[in-house]
């Protein structure tokens, strides 16, 4: 069942100056395909960890949901008057982008922990690195389905019928988390080594929610601000995610810059990850 | 098909954030520890392993013998492909099933009985292997009842217990034990060393660190004594014993 009874699983245990850096990309490539062999580990680890979090708490994972719609009603009406847009089309643009928000923020906070929270874990088990990013992924994805739950409650409430574009949601969450996947073992790899890198994510990530128009609109900023709008690629993968949820299809702009960023994202991670990360057992 | 062939492999260790101005070169010999030298830029690396060359087959119950610090554990860890050395080539074929730590995968607040599925999870199993295995595994740790409370409240013997019941249970062809079957009573010492027997007679691989030579007599055929990381002898366990006693000026009857 495992891959580590084959030969080829001893590739990786060579000398380290021998290998040329291509096998080692291949390895990472192999890394992330084993990963998926071992979805009943952090399938049940990710789970495990939704239910962690609401331990002894009656409705349990439900407070995800309660606390979104404890955003849209407060949020939503306070912002909804002061940028004078009408509560039911203010309410779903807050709900839709806050819910994705919520996603792409734990990818990348929870991202950098990827391998510092696992530490006893990777003392003591061989299983890919790979397993770690795919559990947090996991976790994410039934947390963002119980936000969902709210989304529901806006579209019968304000009579939106996002079809037929909100199938490309689909498309859409699969390219995010294929960019959660390399922004997890490149930031985690990081804070495993410079634990100081860890610190400062949460504080960028908190500065970063406000200059994304998840609060406010894109179209609401014009001249200079304009940058905090095209030059931040929070945007493009929030319009990704919430155009559709919203019954518009996503430009082509939006389209072409997410692959563009999931590719240059990949191809920095890749070799970096290959050549260090045979040292996170060391360093964690 | 088990199989473990170290060639020559040393493994250092970085150890940042860690600059020698205290440590005097002390000219006494030291009995506990790896090698420390001095890397780049004043780092200390530790030399935990060197030059250990080791060639262990299908049926092989391997003692390994050593003062703290000797590189037992690491060299655990380097067969459980935790650890890639450094310099040299490690090569493991077949499965293995690591218990270095009794606390691993084990969630405090979960019940024993959930414990059986992480830990088997993360040790390779599938749901429905563990789901057939589940009962074998409770029975084996005679917790009974218990299975049902969550794992603080287990006395430490009793998580041992849990511990080594799922970790025997997983089809593996190689196992490692860290000085762990000592934690139980003598009834489980007992159930335990049978448990490792009938294990070591499928023709599997064991390789088992202790200070117990009871324990390492009772279950092993071959030893290795380490020393400061590097192999001082390998070859018939009362041979070894008998040097490793020699070596420690006690005697080897003892413990």
């Amino acid at each position: 069942m495992l891959q580590v009874d084959s030969p080829s699983a001893d590739d990786g245990f060579k000398d380290a100056k021998s290998r040329t850096v291509g096998s080692q990309v291949l390895e990472v490539l192999r890394e992330v395909r084993d990963g998926w062999r071992w979805r009943e580990l952090w399938m049940t680890l990710g789970w495990r960890e939704v239910q962690m979090r609401h331990r002894r708490s009656e409705i349990g994972p439900f407070w995800n949901t309660l606390s979104l719609a404890f955003v849209a009603i407060c949020i939503g009406g306070l912002y909804g008057g002061i940028m004078s847009r009408p509560t039911s089309d203010y309410i779903p643009h807050l709900v839709t982008g806050y819910m994705t928000w919520a996603f792409l923020q734990a990818l990348v906070i929870e991202g950098k922990d990827a391998f510092v929270s696992n530490a006893a874990a990777i003392r003591e088990i061989a299983v890919p690195g790979t397993v770690y990013v795919y559990k947090l992924l996991w976790k994410n994805l039934i947390i963002l389905g119980f936000n969902s739950l709210v989304y529901i409650g806006v579209l019968v409430l304000y009579q939106v019928s996002p079809f037929p574009a909100v199938f490309l949601v689909v498309p859409a969450l699969a390219l995010v988390l294929f960019n959660g996947i390399w922004v997890s073992l490149l930031l985690g790899l990081i804070n495993v080594r410079y634990r100081d890198f860890g610190q400062l994510i949460p504080n960028a990530m908190r500065l970063a929610f406000f200059v994304t128009p998840i609060l406010w609109y894109p179209d609401s900023v014009s001249g200079l601000r304009a940058i905090f709008v095209y030059l931040n690629p929070f945007y493009y993968f929030i319009e990704l995610v919430r155009a559709p949820l919203l019954g518009q299809v996503p430009g082509a702009l939006i389209w072409t810059v997410a692959s563009g960023i999931t590719l240059v994202g990949w191809g920095i991670t890749l070799p970096i990850y290959a050549h260090w990360r045979r040292r996170i057992a060391f360093w964690i | 098909m088990a199989l473990i062939k170290l060639e020559n492999i040393s493994l250092e260790f970085p150890v940042q954030a860690w600059k020698s101005d205290r440590r005097r070169s002390s000219k006494d010999e030291r009995h506990i520890g790896g090698q420390l030298s001095s890397g780049q830029s004043g780092h200390m690396v530790v030399r935990a392993l060197d030059q250990v060359s080791l060639m262990l087959g299908a049926g092989d119950r391997l003692a390994l013998l050593g003062h703290n610090g000797a590189g037992k554990t690491t060299l655990l860890r380097v067969m459980a492909k935790l650890y890639a050395p450094t310099h040299g080539r490690a090569t493991i074929q077949g499965r293995v099933a690591p218990l270095l730590n009794l606390g691993f995968g084990m969630d405090m607040d979960s019940t024993g009985y959930d414990n059986i599925f992480i830990r088997g999870l993360f040790l390779g199993m599938s749901k429905a292997e563990l789901k057939k295995k589940a009962d074998a595994i409770a029975e084996f740790s005679e917790l009974g009842d218990f299975l049902d409370l969550p794992m603080r409240t287990y006395s430490s013997g009793m998580r041992a217990r849990l511990a080594f019941a799922i970790s025997t249970h997983v089809e593996t062809d190689i196992l490692l034990l860290d000085e762990v079957v000592a934690t139980g009573d003598a009834r489980f010492l007992k159930k335990a060393n049978e448990k490792l027997e009938t294990f070591a007679q499928e023709s599997k691989l064991l390789v088992l660190a202790s200070h117990s030579n009871k324990v390492l007599r009772d279950l092993c055929n071959k030893a290795v004594l380490l020393e400061h990381g590097r192999i001082k002898a390998f070859g018939d366990l009362e041979e070894v014993i008998e040097q490793y006693s020699a070596a420690a000026g006690v005697d080897s009857r003892d413990g």
